[in-house]
Formats: structure tokens, sequence, C-alpha cells
């Protein structure tokens, strides 16, 4: 049996027995469990005076919401890389730094992109609050993609606080070089701002 | 929803509204398309030039030892790109461009759209 498990069983046991959970609590963290682990474990059970306990809902995966928070971060990925994409290459045209042998195929295809993977975010999204929503139940996946798309949003930005620093260092903070700058800062500040609650509400 | 979500995907449509503004939409693309080509043309003109001159032929000329490009006439218009002797020893390849050309290419004018190729065999 897994120590978790050992735990739960206890927890469980110990209601059953007509233990209050704050006796149980106290008897955990004498025998040297964290206070994490036992609030954990006790948010597993409800005591309702049944002297029987009443499981909780736990946080379940599904392959079907899997699927979807899956395809929320690649479109997510899709527009968030393509819009920077487009958004170097119009600062680049409209400052006329574009080079010559650098055609117009790259804005084209972030168009392309944006045009398709925009709003099929934006209703994969809309769709997966409707389902958190009415299920009203913590999602392990939905907190995990919260996790990593802000780690990667966060990594971004330090990035791009390396990127200045190294730029002003070189002489090369350039007025194209700010505005990408600011406008990778822009897009990853907004997707942390955007999916931050997800850590939260999971 | 939220802001950040609203302001994430506005910045989308913007962005693209103003990359179709900035870049143009399928027209503009096929003119750059077809001008990719007619410089591509120029090019290959220009090297079947630079064989005949090599082998000692006239500039007009046709030889099996210099193959003629496959592409000798506009792509849009269908017309033969106008080729010319403006002075002793340079011969120009000329076609006319839809969009601004910028490219560097050696012995290439933007403003004329044409291409000189200076002929050794004059030296």
């Amino acid at each position: 049996m897994k120590p978790a498990d050992a735990l739960a069983q206890f927890v469980q046991d110990g209601l059953r027995a007509g233990h209050s959970p704050e006796e149980l609590r106290r008897a955990l963290t004498g025998a040297g469990w964290q206070e994490g682990e036992v609030a954990q474990a006790l948010s597993g059970w409800q005591d309702a005076g049944l002297r029987l306990p009443v499981p909780c809902p736990r946080p379940q995966v599904s392959a079907r919401e899997a699927l979807l928070y899956g395809l929320l971060f690649a479109t997510l990925l899709g527009l968030c890389w393509n819009l920077v994409t487009l958004g170097f290459a119009l600062i680049e045209e409209w400052l006329g730094t574009r080079p010559d042998w650098r055609g117009t195929y790259i804005p084209r295809w972030a168009i392309a992109t944006l045009i398709v993977v925009t709003p099929l975010f934006l209703w994969l999204y809309l769709h997966i609050e409707r389902v958190h929503r009415a299920r009203a139940r913590a999602s392990v996946v939905r907190r995990w993609f919260g996790a990593v798309t802000c780690l990667l949003a966060a990594l971004t930005l330090l990035g791009a606080a390396i990127s200045v620093v190294y730029g002003l260092l070189s002489g090369d903070l350039t007025a194209q070089f700010i505005a990408n700058t600011a406008l990778v800062v822009t897009v990853a500040g907004l997707v942390i701002l955007f999916f931050r609650d997800f850590l939260q509400e999971g | 929803m939220r802001a950040a979500g609203i302001a994430l995907v506005a910045l989308a449509v913007v962005a693209v509204a103003l990359g179709l503004w900035t870049i143009g939409g399928p027209e503009q693309a096929r003119s750059e398309n077809r001008d990719a080509q007619r410089m591509s043309d120029l090019h290959a003109m220009a090297r079947h030039v630079r064989c005949l001159d090599a082998n000692g032929l006239d500039p007009r000329a046709e030889s099996p030892l210099c193959p003629l490009p496959e592409a000798r006439r506009d792509p849009q218009t269908d017309a033969p790109y106008h080729i010319s002797t403006p002075e002793d020893g340079i011969v120009t390849i000329c076609a006319v461009f839809e969009t601004a050309q910028s490219t560097r290419a050696p012995g290439f004018d933007a403003d004329t759209g044409c291409l000189s190729i200076a002929l050794r065999s004059t030296d």
C-alpha cells in the first residue's frame, strides 16, 4: 500500500470510528506527516455526522478532457507564435528593414494560421469553460494546462528580459528590437493574465 | 471571458487585418509570384546570352551549344521580353514588373526592370 493510500485509509477509518477531523489531524502530524499531506487526505472525506465518512469528489483525468486541453494548448501555441511572427514581419515592413531575399511568405503563413487557429482557440476555450462550470469539479488536466502555459510564458518573459539587457550591452537597442520585445512581452503577459486562474481553479 | 483573453484574441484579429492591409491580399500575392517568375526568366535569358557570348555567337542567335530557356514570354501578357543592345558590348533584357522591385541583383535596374549583361567578346 502506498503511503498516500495508507493515509486515506486511516482518515476513513478514523472518521468511521467517530473521531473528529481535528483529532485525526493532531494524530497524523504527531506521527510525522506533513500539514499539506494531512490536509489533502482530510479533504477527501466529509464528516456529515452519519458515523460514515462521505467521499468528496476528487480531481479526475478523462481522455476527452485531455484531448480538449491538448487542442486548446496547441491552438494557443499556434496563435501566440504566429501573432509574434506576423508582428515581427509587420514591424520590419513598416520600418523598411526587411531584407530583399525575404519575401512575404512568412507573414502570409502567419496570417493563414491565425485565420484558422484564432476562432478555433476561442471556440475551444468557451466550450471548455462551459463544460468546466457545468461539472463544477476540480480538474488535474486544467491545472497542468495552466501550469505549463504560465511556465512557457514566464520563460518567454525571462528570455525577453535577457535579450533587452544583451541588446543594451551590445549597443543593438534599435527601434525594431524594442518594438519586437514589446510585442513578445505583451503576448506573454496576456497569456499569463489569461491562464493564471487555471492554476488556482484546478 | 476574461479581459486578457479578449485582448489576446483582439490582438490576433488586428494583426491579421494590418497584415492584409500592409502585405496585400491574394491579387497582390499573384502579382508578386508573376514578378518572381519574370525575374527568374530574365536571369535564365541572361545565362543564355552569356553562353552565346562565351561561344563567340551573336546574343540573339540560336545554337545547340546554348539551349534556349523555357520561358521567354511574360507570364501574364504572353508578350516576349524586350531584348536590346543600347550600346556596344551591352545587352539588356527588360520585363514589365507589377510590383516595386527591391532586389539588388548585379546588373538589374529596379526602375526600368531591365537586366544588363556586359559581353566579354567585345572586350
